[in-house]
């Protein structure tokens, strides 16, 4: 059995609200293996996007630990968690986020400016921009590489996020609801992408409600009140 | 490297930028302008409150004579800053053109000096608007200058000087004074600038005033002046001398002697540098707004830059470096276009005046100057440029701060 890429142990994570704390990861154990592709199911609110944001570093769990390979992630520092955000983790969201005052070539290639300091990127920057470029016409954009995002469909939008996600060849991909916004044959065309790209070897994750989804995939999870049962 | 590039594309796409750049440009560039003008006017108040002082005066209490002038200045010029002295006659009298008689005040210098007649010389082109040949000439007599509101005499005419001069060396009985007088020819007007100066000073040759006031057996003095080197404090200088010559002798810095003024001209100018500075802390209140705005319009964007990896010290760096950015804009354009401003400020005016028909600035008539002074001091314009960009980085701290602070979830979320 291959080493996994991403761990999730024992997590566990509660929200403050008025009526009290709201349990709302009570002891996950989740493994993702390089390669693999797994959908997350669930009905909205049951606490998948905060599984994954747990995973992606962006959330600390109360208790628990993400071990990323093979290394725990979540315990470490601030500026440890940043790094491994940019170079082991690609997020893509469901409503994007791009950044609408650059060209979509401009968006693919913002983790690796963020990756590097002025000397550094001087020297790398015609190997981004190359891998940029490659990058959005593996998506189909490259007429639309200057093109703003006000200037793309949702579709396109979506697989510009893709392409960021790539820029700096991560092991794991977290997608978040990524079709909630497209129409069903723009939907279909990036889970397609994203099954190719757990083909050629990163871990992806995908948060979504879409049963379908989790009928075609090898393996599928579903989350309950908080506690995660394999398949559907 | 992100930082520099998100700041640039940030501050762009926002078109408060420019009113927070435009509000820096104002500030100092007023400030810059403003100031430069004030000070254009308090060194030519300083100068013509100074009048025909030099930097530092020598005088014996009671005005006694001075004698061998020439020792006293050799020990003068000994102490340090100290460029030049020299003997001169001063004292009150009358001057007489026929039966016509006005109350003077006389100044007797020796021409040939360039140093001790290097003011009068100056008052002398002020008036004639051109260079003049120095020293002038005196084959027709003693060569006479007349301040330029002294309503007595024409260029070229015969005047006569009368003092009722007692006897300037010390005696233990009362003697009784006894009048003198000496004769000149008007060689041409002055103009100092000082009203006072102007409506009641006279220039005479050093030997005829020493010959008016009785001091020319031997001749001597009643004052000496000393000119400083550039930048050395009269006050300190004048008590040096005052060490040097001993307690019969009186040695003051013209500040002292026209105090009051000085002091008020220099309050005067702090009093309004510290208001035009409030113009850099509303520039500065500006950014602090904008660049809130921003944060709050880039919710999202702070959300995404955290979740691809973007540390704290980045996040904050954007718009630390866009608010000093702003800053460093406004300003470099503030001075780029407020020296070359200043610099033709007069040309200005006069546009003013004749397109216009605005009567533009009063400066002549109010200060009785050629034009709008200026008086640009370097320092203060990298001190008033510099005070600009540290304020515009310091009102950034602030929205950096909120920046920093944000969740990326929830940033996400909300953006």
């Amino acid at each position: 059995m291959a080493r996994p890429v991403l761990e999730g142990k024992g997590l566990e994570k509660s929200f403050p609200s008025g009526a009290g704390p709201v349990k709302v990861l009570r002891g996950v154990h989740l493994s993702v293996e390089a390669g693999e592709f797994l959908p997350i199911l669930g009905v909205s609110g049951c606490g998948k996007s905060t599984l994954l944001h747990c995973l992606g570093l962006l959330e600390s769990p109360d208790a628990g630990e993400v071990v990323l390979d093979g290394r725990p992630a979540s315990s470490t520092g601030a500026a440890e968690q940043a790094h491994l955000r940019n170079a082991r983790i690609g997020f893509i969201f469901q409503a994007f986020h791009l950044s609408p005052e650059l060209s979509a070539l401009e968006n693919v290639m913002l983790p690796a400016r963020i990756a590097r300091s002025g000397s550094s990127w001087l020297g790398a920057r015609r190997e981004i921009l190359a891998r940029a470029e490659s990058l959005l016409d593996r998506v189909g954009l490259t007429p639309r590489a200057a093109h703003r995002p006000a200037q793309l469909s949702g579709g396109e939008r979506q697989r510009v996020a893709v392409a960021r996600s790539l820029m700096n060849r991560p092991a794991v991909l977290l997608a978040d609801e990524p079709t909630g916004n497209l129409d069903s044959q723009s939907g279909e065309g990036i889970i397609r992408l994203l099954e190719d790209l757990a083909k050629e070897g990163a871990a992806v994750l995908v948060v979504t409600h879409n049963e379908a989804l989790g009928r075609r995939a090898r393996r599928a999870v579903r989350m309950t009140d908080g506690l995660l049962t394999e398949g559907i | 490297m992100y930082v520099l590039f998100l700041a640039t594309r940030y501050l762009r796409s926002l078109w408060l930028t420019y009113l927070a750049v435009g509000m820096v440009f104002a500030g100092v560039f007023a400030m810059l302008v403003v100031l430069s003008v004030m000070w254009g006017l308090e060194d030519f108040t300083r100068r013509t409150l100074r009048g025909p002082l030099s930097d530092v005066i020598v005088s014996r209490p009671h005005g006694l004579r001075m004698d061998e002038t020439g020792v006293l200045c050799g020990r003068i010029r000994a102490v340090a800053g100290v460029k030049a002295a020299w003997p001169v006659v001063e004292g009150a009298g009358l001057i007489r053109q026929g039966s016509y008689s006005r109350g003077v005040q006389i100044y007797g210098l020796d021409y040939a000096d360039p140093e001790a007649s290097r003011e009068l010389r100056r008052f002398v082109e002020a008036k004639r608007k051109k260079a003049v040949t120095w020293p002038p000439s005196s084959t027709d007599g003693a060569a006479v200058f007349l301040g330029e509101h002294l309503d007595i005499g024409e260029e070229g005419d015969e005047v006569d000087f009368v003092t009722a001069a007692e006897s300037p060396s010390y005696s233990p009985t009362p003697t009784m004074p006894s009048v003198s007088r000496v004769s000149g020819k008007v060689a041409g007007r002055f103009l100092s600038r000082s009203y006072w100066e102007d409506a009641m000073g006279v220039y005479l040759p050093l030997a005829q005033a020493q010959r008016l006031f009785r001091l020319n057996h031997p001749p001597c003095a009643n004052r000496l002046h000393v000119r400083l080197a550039d930048g050395i404090d009269d006050r300190a200088a004048a008590i040096a001398i005052q060490d040097a010559l001993g307690p019969d002798y009186r040695a003051m810095g013209w500040s002292r002697i026209a105090a009051q003024q000085v002091e008020m001209l220099a309050v005067e100018n702090q009093i309004i540098a510290v208001i035009m500075a409030f113009m850099i802390v509303l520039a500065g209140f500006g950014i602090l707004a904008v660049l809130n705005m921003q944060v709050t319009h880039k919710i999202g964007e702070i959300g995404l830059l955290k979740a691809l990896g973007g540390g704290r010290l980045g996040v904050a760096g954007i718009f630390l470096l866009s608010g000093t950015a702003i800053g460093l804009v406004g300003a470099s354009l503030a001075v780029a276009l407020g020296l070359p401003f200043l610099h033709h400020i007069n040309g200005v005016n006069a546009w003013l005046m004749s397109t216009l028909g605005w009567e533009g600035f009063y400066m002549a008539r109010a200060y009785g100057t050629d034009g709008i002074p200026v008086l640009i001091r370097p320092g203060a314009v990298v001190a008033i440029a510099g005070g600009a960009v540290l304020a515009s980085a310091l009102a950034a701290l602030w929205p950096a701060w909120r920046a920093t602070r944000l969740h990326p979830t929830e940033a996400l979320r909300n953006g």
